[in-house]
């Protein structure tokens, strides 16, 4: 496999180690997952737009595979949650809690600012939150 | 008062990645008018 060697300002470079824990993969499995996850969501070049990828983008696009996985769920699996709001990631029903809110701040103190899908279990069509947090600022 | 030039601190890292994935981030960053460094920072940003 190729190597490439990437120059990271501090933020990112902390971010990402951060992301290296919590996910317990290699520095090299996360980046290969962001270019994977962008890639299947915007597969073809944006030409002259003079835009590159943002965070916002990558974690929209974690979302939805996020959301996907959910729907790829048996009902019975998605009916057991019923009346409940319910926390994917990684494709797993991590959580769940009657309270979105409850779930949110559960959730996000156990994964940080980590993608996380947090959706109704009963919703009939797909219907997401994303969690925010705040952006850093590149060099 | 002499002046201070503070520089951002940097770090290298060397990462492996599938060819075909690299192939395709160095297309999107051509499309993009950006380095391949630079479209990686921002995707992980």
């Amino acid at each position: 496999m190729p190597t490439l060697e990437v120059t990271l300002n501090e933020p990112v470079y902390v971010a990402l180690i951060q992301a290296t824990r919590l996910s317990r993969q290699s520095a090299d499995a996360i980046v290969q997952e962001a270019l994977d996850v962008f890639f299947r969501m915007a597969p073809q070049p944006a030409k002259d737009t003079g835009r590159t990828p943002s965070a916002t983008t990558w974690r929209r696009a974690k979302i939805h595979a996020e959301a996907e996985a959910w729907r790829a769920l048996p009902d019975t699996t998605r009916r057991r949650y019923s009346g409940e709001f319910v926390a994917v990631h990684e494709g797993q029903v991590i959580d769940h809690d009657f309270d979105r809110v409850t779930l949110h701040l559960r959730v996000r103190g156990r994964l940080g600012d980590a993608p996380v899908l947090i959706t109704p279990a009963d919703a009939p069509a797909p219907r997401e939150f994303q969690m925010l947090s705040p952006h850093i600022n590149v060099m | 008062m002499r002046e201070q030039v503070l520089q951002k601190p940097i770090k290298r890292l060397t990462l492996r990645i599938p060819a075909a994935l690299v192939a395709q981030a160095q297309r999107q960053a051509g499309a993009t008018r950006c380095s391949l460094n630079r479209y990686i920072v921002e995707l992980l940003s």
